[in-house]
Formats: structure tokens, sequence, C-alpha cells
């Protein structure tokens, strides 16, 4: 299993260890993968197979390049590669395409989370056709380009006795994908509360304590928590008397390789169908679904201009990637990636995250959107908190443009982060342009927030902001929506 | 006398079925046995269709032809439902 990470600390640098297959390796802006020699035989065999052909060409599987023997050498001329990986003799080189920006199960929102599980049970059911088959079945296996997901392990692919019936990674995809789609639909608890710090999910033990009595024997938990909660316990208490509990871990082989092949196809078909009584809500609501058609505070004419000078602002900045903070449904988003922008969309909020990615998936644009909190960005995860990289390593200097629209008031008022600081971080998350949205605090929402504690923001007016702004950026253009307390920046870092 | 004994046992032997074991657990031991279990039922049915089939043959080269369209059949009415399903959600 190996968990893909942007670069956090020096390159180059190992971003994985637990496959003893390989390992992969971060060099500046390259993602390499090292094979031992003894693990060769079963990448190759995937790269002959159909599998690899008709995913490649559906765009789900990451490219990927055997390095040439000078330029392997190359590589491992370098110390710093040597002192990582030896002298290299008992491996060869792959390199991938990289995936521009990582992201994490406890960033997706369950629709993504979902999708992510199909595209891994279409890879089992067309590997086993094949006798080939997925040693591990983990959302860290997959990467999202856009809203498209793309399968990255290529490790992951081995080949598979034909006398064996069961898959190994049944009870991973179990614990990882479908455990968690399952607490987050019938309990409404958030993928991040649930993956953030489970690095193998979740166990049926624990979802059983979640369910009452009857909910533990209707069928979307009977079979998946409740059956081998009642059969691990006696396992257990198995082991506990002294009797043999290890025997279960002994490779059964069977005489019959079609037999192996049926009992195969139909634990796959019931993985689907489980997954399909976990799907995600089609109409869930939250707080921040209904915003866009509420229309607070912007009438028709207002919206117009807001949209007209986002679109001008695109126009005129073009750029190749941009950040929209606080996202909603995605609607200016939408706006940017139709001029051609990578998009990353953020919002605390996974419902509209959910909407966001079903529109972008739709109209086929480059939209990755994530639930992510800007004032509590997803921490570094994992081994030494590296391997797994946080937010803002991720966003730090690598978007052209920053939209933060309608969002600063919150950050201002709710979560109380100082308005110099909110502009701090915004210069660093963007390399040139940032197009913000003021709200003084006499406009009705921000006043809805504050809650009676207007005192706190007397000082802060148009002016006052602008003198902020002026510390990293210079105003390109302003415009004050009229009859209105909004004002919207274009700014450009200085 | 004897009946509250063995009563009295057999609650106590439920409760330490029950009981669980917090140092070295073996979680995803319950998902395994399932998946054999259910295998090993599987498996059965495997035989069990080959049976039919091959009793089918019995009764003629298109009567065994039937039964593969027949299965056939019922395999794509399973992915009708399930698409249907997909979009009806």
């Amino acid at each position: 299993m190996v968990n893909e990470s942007a670069a956090t600390g020096e390159s180059p640098r190992l971003a994985s260890f637990r496959d003893p297959a390989g390992r992969l390796l971060a060099v500046e802006d390259r993602i390499f993968r090292v094979v031992r020699r003894d693990a060769l035989a079963d990448l190759q065999a995937f790269l002959a197979s159909k599998t690899y052909k008709k995913f490649q060409a559906r765009g789900a599987l990451v490219q990927t390049t055997f390095l040439d023997e000078a330029a392997s050498r190359d590589l491992f001329a370098k110390p710093e590669i040597t002192r990582l990986l030896g002298d290299g003799e008992d491996c060869v080189v792959v390199e991938h395409e990289r995936v521009a920006f990582a992201s994490f199960p406890y960033e997706w929102s369950p629709q993504m989370l979902y999708n992510a599980a199909e595209l891994t049970l279409d890879f089992m059911a067309s590997l086993v056709t094949e006798g080939l088959g997925l040693k591990d079945a983990t959302p860290y296996n997959v990467l999202f380009r856009g809203a498209q997901p793309v399968f990255v392990d290529l490790l992951s692919f081995e080949r598979r006795a034909a006398d064996d019936s069961l898959w190994a990674a049944c009870a991973q995809f179990e614990r990882l994908f479908l455990l968690p789609l399952l607490v987050n639909k019938h309990f409404g608890v958030a993928l991040d509360q649930l993956l953030m710090t489970r690095r193998d999910g979740l166990e049926p033990e624990e979802v059983y304590k979640l369910c009452g009595f009857w909910q533990r024997l209707s069928p979307a938990f009977l079979t998946k928590v409740s059956i081998p909660t009642w059969l691990g316990r006696r396992h257990q208490a198995k082991g506990a008397k002294g009797e043999d509990d290890a025997g279960i871990y002994q490779r059964q082989a069977l005489a019959n390789p079609d037999k192996a092949r049926f009992i195969l196809e139909s634990l796959l078909g019931r993985l689907r169908r489980a997954l399909e009584r976990a799907r995600p809500r089609r109409a869930a609501r939250s707080t921040w679904s209904d915003y866009l058609d509420a229309n607070n505070n912007y009438t028709q004419a207002h919206f117009q201009a807001k949209e007209t000078f986002v679109e001008q602002a695109m126009r005129e900045m073009q750029p190749a990637r941009l950040l929209d903070v606080g996202c909603n449904t995605g609607h200016f988003s939408r706006l940017a990636a139709r001029g051609g922008a990578s998009v990353v969309a953020i919002d605390y909020d996974p419902v509209v995250v959910g909407e966001t990615w079903k529109q972008a998936r739709q109209e086929k644009l480059d939209i990755l959107p994530l639930a992510v909190n800007l004032t509590r960005p997803t921490p570094a995860t994992g081994w030494r908190n590296q391997e797994c990289a946080a937010f803002l390593e991720r966003a730090r200097g690598r978007f052209d443009a920053v939209l933060m629209l309608a969002v600063i008031h919150h950050m201002l008022v709710t979560e109380r982060v100082p308005l110099a600081e909110i502009l701090e971080l915004a210069a660093e998350l963007t390399r040139d342009a940032l197009i913000v949205e003021f709200i003084a605090p006499d406009d009705s929402m921000f006043r809805r927030l504050t809650r009676g504690r207007e005192r706190l923001h007397q000082d802060l007016t148009a002016e006052s902001f602008e003198a902020v702004c002026r510390r990293h950026f210079t105003i390109a253009r302003v415009q004050h929506l009229e009859n209105t307390s909004r004002w919207l920046y274009l700014l450009r870092k200085k | 006398m004897r009946w509250r004994a063995i009563l009295l046992i057999c609650l106590m032997l439920l409760i330490a079925t029950q009981a669980e074991v917090q140092a070295y657990t073996d979680p995803g031991s319950g998902t395994l046995i399932w998946q054999m279990l259910v295998a090993a039922s599987v498996g059965l049915l495997f035989y069990l269709r080959r049976i039919i089939l091959w009793a089918r043959g019995l009764f003629g080269k298109a009567a065994a032809h039937d039964a593969t369209a027949i299965e056939d059949d019922i395999k794509d009415g399973i992915k009708k439902s399930m698409e249907a399903g997909i979009k009806s959600k």
C-alpha cells in the first residue's frame, strides 16, 4: 500500500515505504517509482494486459514510462538518491506523470469516495478475467485530475493463482470505502472525521457499536457489519481459549479454476451491490446548499455585476491555475474553468463540495472540489506527519489567481482571523491575482454573523481594508456594487 | 436446583463469548471468515448450476443452448435492474 503525497520538506524524498515491491521517489517536480526486480514480473504482466490498455485509454490510469539505462544511471549518480536507495542495482525505475494537485480521501466529498470505489471495483472486475488482481484496495491509490479519478499505484497489480477464490483486499475495501460511506450516509459523520486519523479505515466492530438493534439486522449492515462482528468475536474467543486461530490465513487452493473465477465474480457482484446501497443521497441538503438560489442580499443586477467583474478579471489574467475559496456550489469555479483555468475549489461544507463535483463531472470541467476549511486546513498526516502533505503545503504558490468571493467576512467574524492574516495567506497562495469581495460591517449578512458583537468590527471600512491590501498587493480595479456595502477588488501581487 | 445451575452456566458462556478482548485483537478476521463461508456456499451454487446445465444437456443440444440463453437473460435482467436502480436514485 502506497500513500501518494505531494512533496514536503527537502527533495529528493522517499514518499512511500509500506510496499516491499517498490518505493515512490519525489525529486523536485518529478515522481519516480523504484521497483525491485523481483516485483517486476507482476508489473510487466499488468502492462501487457488488456485492462491496462482499456483503462489507459479511458484516462483512468496514471501515465507511466520506464526510464532507459542512461537516465536511470543519471538518477542514481546523485549522492542524495544513493543515500536513500543504495546503488539501484536490484531495481528498475519508472516515471509517472505528476497529477497536478494531490488530494486525500478525508478531503473528498462522499460522492468522490464513491467514485473512487467504483473505479477500484471496475479495475478488479476487469483484472480477474485476465488472471490478475489488486493487492490492496484503498482510496490512497486514487488521485483526482480535476473531477476525474485516476489510479496511481502501479504496484497494486499482481498476478493471481488460477485456483485462488478469495480476494484478500476485500476487507480493506470494506474498511476504507464501504463502511465510511455507510456511516456517512446513515449517521451523518463527515469523511474527515472518519478518515483523517485512521489510515486503514473503519472496522466492522466500530460501526456495530453505532448501530441500533434493528439497524444491525438491516440489509445494508447485516453482511458488512453485524455478521463479521459476530464471527470476529467467536474467532477471538477461540483464540483466547488457545485453539488454532491462524488457520484462516492459510491460502486455500481450489481444484477447479472455473469455480474459483465464479466465486470471485460473485464476490465482486456482491460488493458492487453493497456499494450501491451505500451510495450518498442524491438530494442531500445542508445550510449552504440553497445559498445561491436564496440570493441573499444580491439583486439580479448585483449578481450580474459580480459575474461580469469576475469574467473580466478572468479574461484579463487568463489564469492557468485558480483556487476558489468558499466555492459553495461552484458557480464561479465553473466560470473560471470554462475560461480554460484548472480550478481547485474549496469549501468547508461537504454537501456543496459534492454538488460542485457532480456539476463539474457533468460539464466535463477541470475543477477539483475539496472539503477544506481555509481557517483550519487539512494538516500533514501519516508517519512523522510526512506521508500526506498539509493542504497549505500543496497549495502555496501554486495558483495564478485566487478567488475569495463573499467569504472573508466569515473568516473575520466567525473564525476571528485578523484581516492582515487573511490577506497575507492569500498572498502566499497566489502567484499573481487575488479577486476578493469585501463586505462592510453594515451589510445585513455581516450583521447576521456578528450577532450583537458589532463593536469588534467597527473599524472595518473599505478604506481600512484597502490599506491592509496594499501591504502585499496593488489594487488594479475596484467596483462598488451600487446601493450595497459590497466592493469587488482585483488585486495584483506586488 | 440443577436447572438453575445449568441456566447460570449458559448465561456465563453467553457472556464469555461476548467479551471483547482488547489486547492483541484480530480485526479483519470476521470479514475474512465471512468471505470464506460465502465462498464455500457460492462454490456449491457453481456445481448446482453445472448440474442443471448438464441435465438440460441430456434433453438435447437445443435445450442446453436455451439454458445458457436463459442464464444470460437472467444476468442481463440483473444488470438492467441494477442500472435502473442507479438511474432512479
